[in-house]
Order: C-alpha cells, then sequence, then structure tokens
C-alpha cells in the first residue's frame, strides 16, 4: 500500500473547510479530514520519531492528534487557519505534543481507538532509508524536507499516472524534467526509436504538465491563491538545502 | 526506490548545488519545485526565491497572472476576491479567484468555463460587467469591473425607511436580473452582499450564475459550513419538492432583499445557518407591518409575493416585479395584492389538476424504425397522471430462443431505468422478476408491495434485418393494459430501441421532464458508438452471473467498450462495479479493490448522478477497514438510488459485516425483491437468515441459492452449519484452498471438519489449525478457532490482525456474529478487538451491532 495516497485520491476540500467541517461534527467534514490526514501523516511521523517517541508512542500520538484536531475548537478560529497547512499541522502538534499528558490520557480513555487508518510500519520502514541520506540532525528542518518531498512525489506520482499507458516514455524522460543537457536528446531518441524533435516536444509538454500538476499539490495545501508561489518559494529552499 | 541517477556529482545536484540527500526518484528536488515557479509571471520569480521567506507577507503585490494583487476584499466557501491591478489595462479590477478544492468537484473547470462565459456575454447597466476569465495554477479565475461603492449589505441600516430609495433600487436590480433570466441565466444566489454600488450610487448585481457549482455539489463534498448564508434561498433550492430551480428562485431572492431592506431583518432567521434552511420550506415570513408598522402595505404585499413557497405563486417574471415596484414609485396600484386573493382560491383547484405537460416534438422526425401502435387508451393514461408515478420496469423476454440475445432481457430495460431515474416526478423500480414471474404484476403484487401504479414489461425476438421489441404498460393495480407499442431496430445498434421506449414512456405516461432529462433519451446522447453500446450491455448482463468466467469476459468487454468510448460513465461504473464483485485469479492491470476505486472514481467524475460508483466506493472503504468513510459513501448511493438491487446488497454486506443484522436483512431482503435472479444477494440473504435463526427461511433460501448456482465461499458452508448441513463443508474447502497460500499436503482438513462437527475431536482439529497458521489467512484462523470453542487463539490472532487490503475480510468475518462463533464474542477482550478495529466508532456514530451493547465506554455481546 502506498505511504501516500495517490494523486487522484486527492483530499476532496480546501483544508482549512474540511477541519471546520469536522469540528461541526458534520461526518462528511470527518472523512475529509481524515483523508487528508492519511496524505500527510507521514512528516509528522518523522517527527515524532525524531523526538525519540518509539513507533508505537508515535503511533498513538498521531491517532491522538487527530482526535484533538477534530475536537479542539479553537483550532478552526480564522486567524489559525491562514497560510499553510504544513505550517498549521505542526503548530498543532508541537502544541498537543507541550500538553500530550492530558491528550493521551483522554485517549487512552476512549480505548486507544484507531480514528484514520495509518500504515506507521510502512512509514517506518521509509523513515530508516530516508535518514539514512540526512545528515542534519534539526527534526524541524527534517519535517520540512519530509514535506516537500511528499508533495513532489504525489505530483511526479500524478505525471507517471498520466503516462500509464507508455511507462518507457515517462522512464526514459522523467530525467530531462530537471536536466538541460540537450545534447543527451538524441541517446534517448535512438533508444526509443523516434525522432529528436519528438523528444523535445514531449519533453517540453512533460515538464509544463508537471509544473502544473505540483503547483496544483501545493494549492491543496494553502488557504488562499496567492500563498502558492511563497508555499513553493519555501519548499525549493528546504529542498535546496538552503534552511539547513 | 534507488534508481539511477544521472545527475549526481558528488553529494551535490549539478544545476542547482542543492544537496542530493533531498532528491527525489533520482531528480533533484529543488530543480523540480522550480520548475513549478517557472513562468509564473515576471523574471524576477527566480532570484526572489533567494530571498529569506518569513511568515506570511500582506497580498500586497503578489501576482496572480497578469494581476497584481492591492488587497484582499472577500472571502467565501466558493472563492476569494482581491482588488487588482490589471497590468495590460492598467486598471484597477475585482479579481475573484476560485478556493482550490472546487478543482475536485467533478467537470468543475469545464462547467465554470461554460457557465462564466454564458455569464460575460449579459450587457446590462445593472449587471456588473466580467472583464476576463483565466486561469492560475489550475483555479479558474475572472476580473470583473471594481464597484466603489460597496455592497448593498453595507448599506441596510442607512437605507431604513427610505422607502422610495427601497423601492428604486430594488426596481432596477429586478430589470437587471430580468435581462439575465432573457438570456438564460439564473443567478441563484441573489443576496445583499452581491448587489454592488459604483461610484454614482448606481446598482450592479454581481455573481451570476456562480453558485450553481456551490448547489449542484453541495451533497457530495461541501460542509455546510461552507453554504453560505441560507437566508435569500428559495424552498427549491432546498427540497426539489418544491419543483425545479429557475427564475422563480431568483425572484424569492430579491424579495428576501426587499423584506430585510423594508424591515432590517430577512425573512426568515433561525438560530443558525442550518436551522435557518431547515425553516425556509416551511416558516411562512411574518408580514414586515407587524414589526415596522410605519411600512407601506403595498411594499410589504409585494415581498411577501415573492416569498411564496410555490414558485407558481410569486411574480411570473423579475419583469413583473419591477413593474409593480415601479407603478408604486408613480403611485399607482401594485398587483400583488389582488393577486394574493386570487391565489388562495386557486391553490386548492391547483391540487385537484396537477400541471401536464406533454413533451410535444419527441415523437419527431428522423426515426429510422417504424413503430405500430395496436392500442391505446389514452384515457386511462390520463388517468395515472397524478405525479409521482412509480413505475416498475421488468426484464424483457426473449421469444426468439437464441440464448446469444439472453443479455438483452434485462439490458435494455436496465439501462433504461438510469435515464428514467433522473425523472423527478417518477419513482422507478427495476425488477428482475420478469424473468421468472411473468404476469406477477397482474395480480396487484406489485402494487401491494411496492406502491407500483404502472408497470412496463415486453418481450423481443431477434429477425434477419434487426431486432423486433414489443412493449407494453400496464395498470398495476387493474391489470389493465395502457398500452402495447412494437419497435423495430435495425441490426446492430440498440440505441434506437432504448430511445424508443424511453420517448414512448415519456409520452405515454405524460410526464414533465426539463431538456436535460429529455436531452439524455437522444440516440447519440449516450455513446455516438452502436459497438459500444452492444458491448456495454453485454457486459452488464455477464456481471450479474457473478462467476470468475463471466466477470473476467465482462471486465473485457468494458475495457473495449472504454477505449471505444472513454467518456460512458455507465461503462466505467459498471467496470469499477465489476471489479468490486472479482472473484478467482487477480486481474491482469493489478488489485481488483484498487481498480474498482479507480473507475468508480472516474464514473462518479463523469457522471456525478448515478449512485452505482459510490456502492462501489463503499463496498471499497468496508473491504478495507474504512467502516465510517464505507457509510457515507452508502449512504451517498442510497439518496442518489435507493431501488438499486445492487447498491442496497452491497450496503447490506456492509452493515453485516459490522453487525447490524436486522439493518443488512432489511436491505438485502429489499435488493433481493427488486431483484430475485442475482445468486450472490439471494445467498447473502440466506446467510443473514441463518445468522439471525429463522432456520425454515434460511432452509428456503439456501435452496434459491442452490438453484441459481452460486458461487460457494466456505463462509457460506460454515454459516449453514448452523441449520445443520455439514455435507457442504468437505465440498467447500478444496475451492477455499486455491485461493489461500497453504501448501497441499497440509489441505487435508478432515481434522478440522471433524472438530468442528464433534466436540470430542476439538484438540486434534487445533493441533491441525495450529500447523497451517504461517500460511493461512487471519480471518479463517479467527472464525475457525471460533468454531472450535478457542476464543484465546481466536483473539490471539485478532490482535495483530489489519482490516486493511484483505480480500477474505466480509465472507469470513461475516461469521463472527453468527451462533456458533458465540464464544469469542462473549470473551471481555472481544469489546477491545471491536475498538481497535473502529467497529466501536463506526457503532457510536451510527448506531450499534444487535448484539453487542456499548456502556460506560465498554463493549458488551452475546
Amino acid at each position: 500500500m502506498p505511504l501516500a495516497p495517490q494523486g487522484r485520491f486527492f483530499p476532496d476540500t480546501h483544508w482549512s473547510l474540511v477541519l471546520v467541517a469536522a469540528q461541526d461534527g458534520e461526518p462528511e467534514g470527518h472523512n475529509a479530514l481524515a483523508s487528508l490526514f492519511r496524505a500527510y501523516w507521514y512528516p509528522l511521523f518523522g517527527y515524532l520519531r525524531g523526538h525519540n517517541h518509539s513507533q508505537h508512542d508515535a503511533e498513538d500520538l498521531l491517532q491522538a492528534f487527530f482526535v484533538h484536531l477534530i475536537e479542539n475548537q479553537t483550532l478552526g478560529r480564522a486567524d489559525r487557519m491562514q497560510g499553510a497547512f504544513r505550517g498549521f499541522l505542526i503548530g498543532c502538534l508541537k502544541y498537543f505534543l507541550a500538553n500530550q499528558q492530558e491528550y493521551a490520557a483522554a485517549y487512552k480513555r476512549g480505548g486507544r481507538a484507531k480514528i484514520v487508518s495509518i500504515d506507521v510500519q510502512a512509514g517506518e520502514s521509509r523513515l530508516l532509508e530516508d535518514t539514512s541520506a540526512d545528515p542534519a540532525a534539526d527534526v524541524e528542518r527534517a519535517f520540512d524536507r519530509r514535506w516537500a518531498r511528499l508533495i513532489m512525489e504525489r505530483a511526479l506520482g500524478e505525471l507517471e499516472s498520466l503516462y500509464a499507458a507508455r511507462p518507457e516514455v515517462y522512464r526514459a524522460l522523467k530525467g530531462f524534467l530537471t536536466l538541460t543537457d540537450e545534447a543527451r536528446y538524441s541517446d534517448v531518441a535512438a533508444a526509443l526509436s523516434v525522432s529528436l524533435s519528438v523528444v523535445k516536444t514531449t519533453v517540453h509538454r512533460m515538464r509544463k504538465q508537471f509544473r502544473e500538476l505540483l503547483r496544483r499539490e501545493v494549492a491543496m495545501t494553502v488557504s488562499a491563491p496567492h500563498e502558492i508561489d511563497d508555499e513553493l518559494r519555501h519548499l525549493i529552499q528546504v529542498l535546496a538545502g538552503e534552511l539547513l | 526506490m534507488k534508481p539511477e541517477t544521472p545527475e549526481r556529482r558528488g553529494d551535490r545536484c549539478s544545476s542547482c548545488g542543492a544537496p542530493l540527500s533531498t532528491s527525489i526518484d533520482g531528480l533533484c528536488g529543488a530543480c523540480l519545485m522550480r520548475l513549478a515557479m517557472l513562468d509564473s509571471g515576471s523574471p524576477e520569480d527566480r532570484t526572489s526565491i533567494d530571498q529569506p521567506f518569513e511568515g506570511w507577507p500582506s497580498v500586497t503585490g503578489r501576482r496572480i497572472g497578469n494581476y497584481e494583487l492591492v488587497d484582499e476584499i472577500a472571502r467565501g466557501g466558493m472563492g476569494i476576491v482581491y482588488r487588482a491591478r490589471q497590468l495590460t489595462a492598467g486598471r484597477i479590477v475585482a479579481l475573484k479567484v476560485m478556493l482550490p478544492y472546487l478543482l475536485h468537484l467533478p467537470n468543475m473547470l469545464q462547467r465554470f468555463r461554460q457557465e462564466v462565459e454564458a455569464v460575460a456575454q449579459l450587457d446590462h447597466v445593472g449587471i456588473l460587467p466580467i472583464y476576463e476569465v483565466g486561469e492560475y495554477a489550475g483555479l479558474p479565475f475572472f476580473s470583473m469591473k471594481f464597484a466603489d461603492g460597496g455592497g448593498l449589505d453595507g448599506r441596510i441600516d442607512k437605507l431604513k425607511f427610505a422607502w422610495r430609495e427601497i423601492a428604486a433600487i430594488m426596481a432596477k436590480v429586478a430589470r437587471a436580473v430580468e435581462h439575465a433570466h432573457g438570456r438564460g441565466v439564473l443567478h441563484r444566489d441573489l443576496k445583499p452582499a452581491n448587489i454592488l454600488f459604483d461610484a454614482a450610487g448606481e446598482p450592479l448585481v454581481a455573481d451570476f450564475g456562480i453558485a450553481k457549482f456551490r448547489a449542484h455539489d453541495r451533497a457530495l463534498t461541501l460542509p455546510a459550513s461552507a453554504l453560505g448564508s441560507p437566508h435569500y434561498m428559495a424552498p427549491e433550492q432546498i427540497s426539489a419538492q418544491f419543483g425545479e430551480i429557475g427564475p422563480a428562485s431568483d425572484i424569492y431572492s430579491l424579495g428576501a432583499v426587499l423584506y430585510e431592506l423594508l424591515t432590517g431583518q430577512p425573512p426568515i432567521v433561525g438560530d443558525d445557518p442550518l436551522k435557518t434552511l431547515h425553516l425556509v420550506p416551511t416558516y411562512v415570513p411574518l408580514s414586515g407591518t407587524k414589526t415596522s408598522p410605519e411600512l407601506p402595505i403595498d411594499l410589504d404585499a409585494i415581498a411577501l409575493k415573492c416569498l411564496a413557497k410555490r414558485p407558481a405563486e410569486r411574480y411570473a417574471s423579475a419583469a413583473a416585479l419591477a413593474s409593480d415596484l415601479e407603478r408604486w414609485l408613480k403611485g399607482g396600484e401594485v398587483s400583488a395584492w389582488q393577486q394574493m386573493r386570487a391565489r388562495q382560491i386557486r391553490r386548492h383547484v391547483a391540487r385537484a389538476a396537477t400541471v401536464v405537460l406533454v413533451i410535444a416534438g419527441l415523437i419527431g422526425a428522423g426515426f429510422l424504425w417504424r413503430r405500430l401502435e395496436f392500442k391505446s387508451d389514452a384515457l386511462a393514461a390520463r388517468q395515472l397522471t397524478a405525479v409521482p408515478q412509480t413505475l416498475a420496469v421488468l426484464a424483457f423476454r426473449n421469444l426468439g430462443g437464441n440464448t446469444q440475445d439472453d443479455y438483452l432481457t434485462s439490458s435494455v430495460t436496465d439501462d433504461l431505468l438510469y435515464e428514467l431515474r433522473q425523472i423527478r416526478s417518477l419513482a422507478v423500480i427495476p425488477f428482475r422478476i420478469g424473468l421468472e414471474a411473468s404476469g406477477d404484476f397482474r395480480s396487484g403484487q406489485l402494487a401491494k408491495q411496492f406502491g407500483v401504479n404502472v408497470a412496463l414489461d415486453g418481450d423481443f425476438t431477434r429477425e434477419a434485418t434487426g431486432l423486433k421489441v414489443r412493449a407494453r404498460l400496464w395498470d398495476a393495480r387493474s391489470g389493465k393494459k395502457l398500452w402495447e407499442s412494437e419497435f423495430a431496430a435495425p441490426a446492430g445498434d440498440l440505441r434506437e430501441v432504448r430511445e424508443q421506449i424511453a420517448t414512448t414512456l415519456v409520452t405515454r405516461l405524460q410526464i414533465e421532464v426539463g431538456n436535460d432529462v429529455r436531452e439524455q433519451f437522444g440516440r447519440d446522447a449516450l455513446t455516438q458508438s452502436a459497438a459500444a453500446y452492444d458491448k456495454y450491455l453485454r457486459a452488464r448482463y455477464l456481471i450479474r452471473w457473478r462467476r470468475p468466467e463471466t466477470l473476467a469476459e465482462a471486465a473485457r468487454l468494458l475495457r473495449e467498450t472504454i477505449a471505444l468510448d472513454p467518456k460512458l460513465s455507465r461503462a466505467h461504473s459498471a467496470l469499477a462495479y465489476c471489479y468490486a464483485l472479482w472473484i478467482g485469479p487477480a486481474p491482469p492491470q493489478g488489485d481488483h479493490w484498487l481498480l474498482a476505486r479507480d473507475f468508480a472514481q472516474r464514473a462518479a467524475a463523469l457522471n456525478p448522478t448515478i449512485g452505482e460508483p459510490y456502492a462501489v466506493l463503499g463496498d471499497a472503504a468496508s473491504i478495507h477497514g474504512d467502516l465510517v468513510g464505507a457509510e457515507l459513501q452508502f449512504r451517498k448511493a442510497m439518496a442518489i438510488d435507493p431501488n438499486d438491487p445492487a447498491t442496497l446488497h452491497f450496503y447490506a454486506i456492509h452493515l453485516y459485516s459490522v453487525g447490524r443484522l436486522g439493518a443488512a436483512l432489511n436491505m438485502e431482503r429489499r435488493s433481493v425483491a427488486l431483484d430475485s435472479t442475482s445468486p450472490q444477494p439471494m445467498m447473502w440473504l440466506a446467510m443473514l437468515t441463518t445468522t439471525i435463526g429463522d432456520k425454515d427461511e434460511a432452509r428456503r433460501l439456501w435452496q434459491k441459492t442452490d438453484d441459481l448456482g452460486a458461487a460457494r465461499p466456505l463462509a457460506a458452508a460454515i454459516s449453514r452449519l448452523g441449520l445443520g448441513q455439514t455435507e457442504f463443508l468437505p465440498q467447500w474447502y478444496p475451492q477455499h484452498w486455491s485461493e489461500t497460500k497453504i501448501p497441499e499436503p497440509k489441505r487435508d482438513t478432515r481434522a478440522l471438519i471433524a472438530g468442528v462437527l464433534e466436540p470430542a475431536q476439538r484438540a486434534a482439529a487445533r493441533a491441525w489449525m495450529q500447523s497451517i497458521e504461517a500460511e493461512a489467512n487471519p480471518a479463517f484462523l479467527i472464525t475457525h478457532y471460533a468454531l472450535l470453542g478457542d476464543a484465546d487463539s481466536a483473539l490471539r490472532i485478532a490482535e495483530d490482525y489489519k482490516l486493511v487490503d484483505d480480500y477474505h475480510y466480509h465472507y469470513q468475518l461475516a461469521n463472527i456474529w453468527s451462533p456458533q462463533t458465540a464464544v469469542i464474542r462473549r470473551d471481555p477482550r472481544f469489546g477491545e478487538l471491536m475498538q481497535r478495529w473502529g467497529f466501536v466508532d463506526y457503532w457510536r456514530q451510527f448506531g450499534p451491532a444487535d448484539l453487542c451493547a456499548i456502556s460506560n465506554g465498554s463493549v458488551q455481546c452475546r
């Protein structure tokens, strides 16, 4: 099972509306928030593990945190819901951790129900792969980086599904998304038995498609259209290592 | 996931120098992310990314396409409005950008464009002009004239007692609305905030038609909190019982705005938006003169006339409203009064004779086939026009005797149902009992049991030139034939027949239908490919048999159908259904549940008015242990189509698995009543009946199940233990083994069967169970340990079991509710298990299992 649902299983609704609806006790809202949470829980999990919570505890904390999101009405205040879902989530999680005794107790009283289904085992294996390549010990930066990668992976997954009918084209050309070395186009054209111009056009189109998909992916995690570019800039800095 | 990384140069990206520890799938993450910034505006985007980013600075100066934002003016459930400078034109405009979530509503972009383009055509001094329509990051936007004078909502207090000014503003607004109505554009969301003023103080109506998207999809995705204010919504916008949304809905809203201007309060005010919403259909607003004695009674009467619950009792047009207001301004007599009096008398008359509209032009020129009328009883048909009608459609009989054509028996009518169900005044119930019991309806059975008042049945024969279909319409109560028609379709194009039966039915029943529904009957409305339609019908028929080979063949046909016509929503839906029912070897394309979910989502996106995809999504969610999500999907499916046997069946299985046995039984009974020819629903009904202990009925149902040749999962055999029908066990295990990893030598189940049947043999059976524990399906182990009375082992297995991606979950775990497995239910640990599996959470929201009770947070089952 993939960690994050593939792009076509988008969260239905804008995140702040989802949160308000869930807090209003609307089943639809609850459901939508759960699907949003399932899409983006992994960086939170990494954050908890980075703070030395055991895998088991991290899972419990995530479940309890989800309940906290639904039940804590003050989170639904409009001023808190401006900006990126990323910042909102990590901010809430920190607050939650500072007060976790209380919440954890409530969660245990509630029978430690699995409110939202997440596969922490898969998260754990991914974390192992991930941190091996991660020299920085800063847990918060790691959170942002995992978030950025998740967004990117969702967009790449979408892009790949656009090429589902010709996976070999995707495999051969995806490298050119970031690579401007046009000298290599002819190798690929030869390998795929198409003309050079076809490769050029396809790469150009693929870049455009990816740009669009990525922007939409980011659009889902901000509260207003004008925030898209800001969020993108932030994520670029994160990935470029400038904020390390 | 460590593919080749062509760009690696040390640990840094060769293009941008970012550390490659952040690479994704071999690609530099920072480079990828930068791609999204290109072309998004000005060249400085490349440099500005290097500036440190802090917090969320103000909107000012940011760019959206060709617009530079000045500030944010308003934010609603639907869009965000900025004051912005249009750089190409150098003017200040209002820029409305859709909120991101709307992207995910079906066909949103396309519908938005169509609608906004229609609105952009409007040219009237009282309508806020739209300058440009575009898209940004996939989000549609449009720019409008910036109205300096603010909204009417900000002027309500100032206008108090200024009766003439109020009448003058509302007359102008009504004229503007009339202009739009004349061009086929409804506003749908008239409210003070949407009536703006220009610098000269002239009113401008804004946001025409935009609310359509919100209204249409509110059931689908939107939380009530995003619905906006319901104070100005007409009853028909809330409940279909008041009729269609139309120009009269806007007239209602104008009345509500007028009422608020006159009295300072909207006509209907609840404690919160939701309560207001509930009040609209029933609460009759007080005359404004009761609270404001100084209010001119003529204006009061005008507002109240607009606010009539029934659209027909309001002004006939926005122009008529404008004229009345203008007459009042000139000191003349308003029409509202006399019409209000006349209305009270007419209301009684109107109830007696329902308005009937015969669709002229439906039987038009250009039919390629001939239609012969044998008999028509126009009088009888007219007597049946009390709306709503309940129509039963029975499967047609194959008189030709060629089994190759059997797929036509139910397929043509099944398909017809999709359209007929769109007719709101007509309740359509599909029956497949026609296959086995023709003429049942004449005995009045349908009339009595389902309240059916008319029934359609028929037969067909294949001839050299094509297909001859004879259809008959019956009065279900009297058994009287109302009409009989014969249709001839050219060979190979069944769409003709479908269209003809539909149009004839609609005409004969004298049902009032809108253009949108009428268009759906059209020959090419469904698909332009006759071959696609034929394949689709064949696949539908095959799916009903629910055998590995028929499902595989149906999936093949449907994939071909989709290749021929990728937009045929029903083919996507049918394929989803097919994969949801999948049994046998895994389909080559991948996991059948994921395929089912995928195609269901595509079908729902292509056509949100069919219920089947939601039922499939519900089933997929239920299988994956998302019980709450499943319930919501099923409710959605039921809301769209409460009489679909497949939806009822899937829902029943879901309810069964969560232990809501009574509810499950009701659903499955309805499903089988509507379609007594499908083997699987019959089998589940038999299982449920066995579980609740009605043994005689259960034996009868198992006999029927066997007669229908249902596939025989082991779970069904176990269920039959309760009836003492033990002979099935040895026969059914081998079939089960073929779906597990248990190696050949261990498949000898004699010890297990002996243990299940004889308490003295249980120890040996348990030993055998332990020997296969590593390979066996956990659901199998849980139910079988329970059958052997070993609650400890059952719960030990259950401890680590996750309700995820387990195909056997339904079939096997339904048995945790059977009388034979009570031993685990009585164990105190069972309650904890139910908590962990999310059952308790589900029960709290939707009602507990019949065998369980929740008290003080703990669960007790029996």
